[in-house]
């Protein structure tokens, strides 16, 4: 039965405190990133450019250095933070909503519609992920809306497989078939009997995919097709770095380092999110 | 066999046949595809001769039509930007990009899993859990942010390496790094599973049991079996590996069909990004094709009538 992950998490083992305590300070930072950040992400200072962490311009301190505009890097990385959070949830929410309907309707229909849907998920899935991504926001153009739109167009599939297969197997258990038989109609019977029980198995994939999620927004932003300047994105702040590797070795490094540790947090408490629903602690 | 072989080759036909047309629709669903070609601030007359000169006036399923013929012959039109034949582009940027696969492809498998066997093996052993260390953090490192960490290091710290580009032969060696490492813990970790799976069987505990010493049950026996999983994900990650040298190409400027398709897209060049996913999902698709072949070749247990 489903459970909600915050649930599963208060149960989880001590080696896993240190990540929820990352989650924890990572989303926290996300929401009250205009209260906690110490400068504005946006303001520029030329004459603080490139100052190393720890540097002090004017009464203005760099924790984590200035970029090449004389922003303050953490400021930005704080708001950054957001970004990554608000597109990496917006598009496993839309992913996991499109393509759990679509699965369902798939394995009640059957026949025809059931065969177009499912084919249709074989072919998203067979081109790699990261090339898709990549021209269909090069079509769309760029921008925060068109990155959560083109996610969520990437990877509903992932959801689909899992919902039409946890379908099927359900559509024959006795309750279903009676609920049927006494003329529930597909709205209900989807909706009252079928979507509680493949929320577990549906949330496993959305805890893994919310890590790929915040990687390839990052990876477009990176490559300059995903949320664009001056909104600061760990992506985009990167790929400035990358010019400026030899002279200020921290723009590129941290955003990086939260990119890496955020990832790694979600893969971690997913792959506990799993174990758990999957009966397997 | 052959049905089975059929039936997988009917199902690739099909799939080939719904990317080609997911990314022709997708292009004219969404928008003018003139619009993505010309260069911003065109005039209306620009657009309209090009619109014109590409055939892009005529009916839209005629147009998919031709595409789609071309598409077969693998004639991807031509660059509206350098006036030359996309393929040849496409084939001047194509051995780089294998020879980064390749080089990432040996680094991942050679380094990859006689780690997994070893994790595997000694479980207690320090080197294991540093191991696993790897594996998990292999799997949440960025790409972009770990080619970067090596050019910092090897490139301008210590001055070993070059940073970019493709002038000399070591120029592949940080960009084919950073492009392994998430096959590389996908290998560690694939068989390190295999191996504990074939540790756990009774033909161990036999071999054991007659005398023979561990590392001979585990070069003789053990590996032969637990070959199998690895082997058959060794297709799927190519195909990661493919994808993946997008970004690693960037980071590195190594002049591949990744780092092509971002200039193309920058200098809105669509014919030849159009071109360069049509091949990426195809190979993909291939290679798909190959590890399910692969799978039953390497096991005959598997049986090949799809049965299973």
């Amino acid at each position: 039965m489903a459970a909600s992950p915050l649930l599963l998490l208060r149960r989880a083992p001590p080696r896993l405190w240190p990540f929820v305590a990352i989650a924890a300070i990572l989303v926290a930072g996300a929401i009250l990133a205009p209260l906690i950040a110490p400068y504005d992400p946006n303001a520029q200072n030329l004459l603080g450019r490139l100052r190393a962490p720890g540097t002090e311009v004017r009464g203005v301190t760099y924790w984590l250095g200035s970029d090449e505009l004389g922003r303050d890097l953490l400021s930005r990385l704080i708001h950054g933070a957001r970004v990554s959070l608000t597109v990496a949830a917006l598009s496993v929410v839309a992913s996991g909503i499109v393509g759990t309907a679509l699965g369902m309707i798939a394995a009640w229909y059957r026949g025809l519609v059931g065969a177009i849907i499912m084919r249709v998920v074989d072919i998203v899935l067979s081109v790699p992920a990261i090339l898709l991504a990549i021209i269909t926001v090069a079509i769309m153009g760029p921008g925060l809306g068109n990155v959560v739109v083109v996610l969520a167009f990437t990877r509903w599939p992932r959801y689909a497989r899992v919902a039409y297969g946890q379908t099927l197997g359900l559509l024959s258990m006795p309750y279903v078939r009676l609920s049927r038989s006494m003329g529930g109609s597909t709205l209900w019977v989807l909706g009252r009997h079928v979507l509680p029980n493949i929320v577990g198995p549906i949330m496993v994939v959305a805890t893994l995919e919310f890590g790929l999620m915040v990687l390839f927004e990052a990876g477009l932003s990176f490559l300059g097709l995903g949320v664009q300047p001056p909104t600061p994105s760990w992506g985009s702040i990167l790929a400035t770095g990358r010019n400026y590797v030899t002279t200020a070795w921290w723009i590129a490094v941290f955003p990086g380092l939260f990119l890496f540790l955020l990832v790694l947090t979600v893969n971690v408490l997913g792959d506990h999110v799993r174990d758990v629903v999957e009966g397997r602690r | 066999m052959s049905g089975f072989l059929l039936k997988r080759l009917a199902q690739a036909a099909i799939s080939v046949f719904g990317v080609s047309a997911l990314i022709f629709f997708l292009q004219r669903l969404t928008g003018d595809p003139v619009l993505l070609m010309v260069p911003e601030g065109a005039t209306q007359e620009a657009i309209d001769a090009l619109r014109a000169n590409l055939g892009f006036d005529r009916p839209v399923l005629i147009q998919f039509g031709e595409y789609l013929a071309g598409v077969m012959r693998f004639d991807f039109g031509t660059s509206v930007v350098q006036n030359v034949p996309v393929l040849d582009i496409i084939a001047s940027r194509v051995p780089y990009t294998i020879a980064l696969a390749a080089a990432a492809l040996a680094l991942a498998l050679g380094i990859g899993v006689p780690l997994g066997v070893f994790m595997a093996v000694r479980r207690e052993h320090w080197l294991s859990r540093i191991g696993m260390g790897f594996v998990l953090a292999g799997q949440s490192l960025p790409t972009f942010w770990s080619g970067i960490l090596l050019i910092l290091l090897f490139a301008v710290v210590l001055g070993w390496l070059p940073s970019s580009g493709a002038r000399q032969a070591s120029s592949v060696v940080l960009p084919a790094i950073c492009l392994s490492l998430l096959s590389m813990a996908t290998f560690a970790r694939v068989a390190r599973t295999a191996t504990l799976d074939e540790l756990a069987k009774p033909y161990v505990r036999a071999a054991r049991a007659k005398g023979l010493p561990m590392g001979r049950v585990v070069t003789r026996h053990v590996l032969r079996n637990g070959a199998i999983p690895v082997i058959s994900i060794a297709a799927l990650e190519i195909a990661n590996l493919l994808s993946g040298a997008v970004i690693v190409e960037t980071v590195f400027a190594w002049p591949g069909l990744g780092l092509l398709t971002i200039q193309s897209i920058a200098a809105r060049d669509f014919a030849i990004v159009q071109a360069i996913v049509l091949l990426g999902a195809f190979v993909s698709i291939f290679l798909n094709l190959a590890a399910d072949v692969l799978y039953s070749v390497v096991d005959p247990r598997i049986r090949l009538d799809g049965a299973r």
